[in-house]
């Protein structure tokens, strides 16, 4: 049972920083997108601003999208374990229909 | 050289606020604002005009409207439309205001980009000069400052917002609420590095603080002199939301309580009675009613139980206080109300706010944004006069300065409220006097009124300036 735990909470973390750092790789697909040339800003953004700012988006985004798949996978759970008692209730109404 | 000719004569009518942005600028013509939007702007415009950005932000009072009009273009070379912008009945700047004020401010600009983000666009800028309040409410007044939002582009105005809300609010908030004066020093908002030195050191356990604050600042430092490509840098949508969710976050959790200063408890530590209290309210809405000003200026107003009396008549009213907490308990006793009239604002009448920026031109001072129509000067002179040692006839001379009428407060020497400043130091006010106060002020003014307070020996007066 403690072996479980510990390969879910290994999982968890391996997840989690998939996720965060995959933010990066997300973003830089947009690479191509992004004209920086046709932008031109009259205030300064500030090199270390948007550095840091990249990175606590990054941390940030990735927690929120944890937050999101969490919320998928405990929907997906709870779907699966509430859809399959439902249909075990199903069946059994039925079955008892028929026996009457 | 025509051009450079035009742009110069054309820059006379140009309000001195407005240089840095190239998208267009603010100028006055026959005693109307407009703002021309320049040709290098235009997709912007456009883009926020029809996608339906303006109308959402409009129809939230987020955002001041404007009329598109056909006047003659100042820099016709360079003018894609002119546009008359609605007209704020009082300019404020983030150095006067209490913190809730600064914290609404800050939350309305991340609302704003949150909305502009929903329609293909983001904020350029994240200036708290940006935000103005109308009908006691804050609203953003730069039309040009909304840009289109590429995917994978970070916030531009994200270092601007630090340092414009987030530092001092976090100052205010932690360290002391005096700190929002450091506003006034740096127009470009608080250094970061700066915020950090100040902040106590348990601010680097909260993980919003470490990072838009601490971390910023290290991270400001670090890339100072290292060319980066600032280009190559990604941003998902993901992490842009994430920012502001954070950004928000932070700013709602930042909170200032309330620690009794001086006279933030002032009505309950008054030495006259309530029947004194009532009459002297009674007198100052009679001279109100009488004079049925424009506007009202409240000097020394504290937590606003006066200036009230001019907005429940449905009178624009600005009133200052040196004390913070005052001013907080007035702004925040005014939005439970509901009130729309009246503007709180932080003001040391011993130092008024100056003209700041480039040529001391681009923040008015306190003085250029008036005269208001009339003022009232409660309880105001014994502190100009004793502790400030302020001569009876300069006050007299700055009030005319500011006003058209005048509704004040004469309290003598033998009050005890005057007596109490007199307590800690060597009475050297031969000449303050009620008869040195009248001679004084009637040379400026016209004393058209006077009333003594029943169960006092404090009297009120109505004057009017005389013309020059």
């Amino acid at each position: 049972m403690n072996r479980l735990k510990h390969l879910g909470v290994t999982l968890a973390v391996v997840i989690s920083l998939f996720l965060i750092f995959s933010q990066t790789v997300y973003a830089s697909i947009d690479a191509g997108t992004f004209d920086q040339a046709a932008r031109a800003y009259y205030i300064d953004p500030g090199t270390g601003s948007i550095i840091i700012q990249v990175l606590i988006g990054a941390f940030v985004g990735g927690l929120a999208l944890i937050g999101v798949y969490r919320m998928r996978v405990k929907n997906f759970l709870t779907n699966l374990f509430t859809g399959r008692k439902q249909d075990k209730e199903s069946d059994e109404n039925k079955e008892s229909e028929e026996s009457e | 050289m025509t051009k450079i000719r035009r742009v110069r004569r054309a820059s006379s009518a140009q309000l001195p606020a407005s240089f840095r942005d190239p998208s267009g600028f603010l100028f006055r013509q026959n005693d109307t604002i407009y703002r021309q939007v320049n040709l290098v702007y235009k997709d912007d415009y456009d883009h926020l005009m029809d996608s339906g950005l303006y109308q959402a932000l409009v129809g939230d009072n987020l955002l001041v409207p404007h009329e598109e009009v056909g006047i003659e273009p100042p820099v016709p070379e360079i003018a894609y439309k002119i546009i008359r912008p609605e007209v704020i009945p009082f300019i404020s700047y983030p150095y006067e205001w209490c913190f809730s004020q600064l914290r609404d401010a800050a939350l309305t600009t991340l609302k704003i980009q949150r909305k502009a983000l929903d329609f293909g666009m983001s904020l350029r800028d994240s200036s708290a000069y940006n935000i103005q309040f109308k009908n006691g409410r804050p609203i953003f007044i730069d039309t040009l400052s909304f840009g289109k939002y590429r995917e994978g582009q970070p916030w531009v105005a994200y270092r601007q917002f630090c340092q414009h809300f987030l530092a001092p609010l976090a100052l205010m908030g932690y360290k002391d609420i005096r700190l929002s004066q450091l506003l006034c020093i740096y127009i470009d908002g608080l250094p970061l590095d700066l915020t950090g030195c100040l902040l106590p050191w348990r601010t680097r356990l909260r993980f919003s603080l470490l990072s838009h604050i601490h971390l910023h600042a290290r991270s400001q430092k670090h890339f100072a002199d290292k060319p980066v490509n600032v280009g190559q840098q990604r941003m998902s949508r993901y992490a842009f939301l994430g920012i502001l969710n954070s950004l928000e976050s932070t700013v709602k959790k930042l909170k200032w309580q309330r620690g009794g200063t001086e006279w933030a408890d002032y009505y309950q530590d008054t030495n006259y009675s309530p029947q004194a209290f009532e009459h002297k309210k009674t007198i100052v809405a009679g001279f109100l009613d009488k004079v049925r000003p424009a506007t009202v200026w409240d000097l020394g107003a504290n937590v606003g139980v006066f200036s009230r009396l001019a907005s429940d008549r449905g009178i624009p009213t600005v009133s200052f206080d040196v004390d913070p907490a005052a001013v907080e308990k007035n702004y925040l006793d005014y939005i439970a109300r509901g009130d729309t009239n009246i503007l709180p604002l932080v003001i040391d009448l011993t130092n008024p706010s100056p003209g700041i920026g480039w040529e001391n031109k681009e923040r008015m001072s306190l003085k250029e944004r008036g005269p208001a129509d009339a003022v009232l000067a409660l309880a105001l002179v014994h502190h100009l006069a004793i502790s400030n040692n302020v001569p009876l006839s300069r006050i007299a001379g700055f009030l005319s300065d500011i006003s058209h009428w005048l509704i004040i407060e004469f309290i003598p020497k033998t009050d005890s409220q005057v007596q109490r400043l007199l307590a800690t130091r060597e009475d050297i006010f031969p000449d303050y006097t009620r008869q040195a106060f009248e001679q004084e002020f009637s040379r400026y003014f016209t004393i058209d009124n006077s009333a003594d307070i029943r169960e006092s020996q404090r009297t009120l007066y109505l004057m009017h300036r005389v013309q020059r």
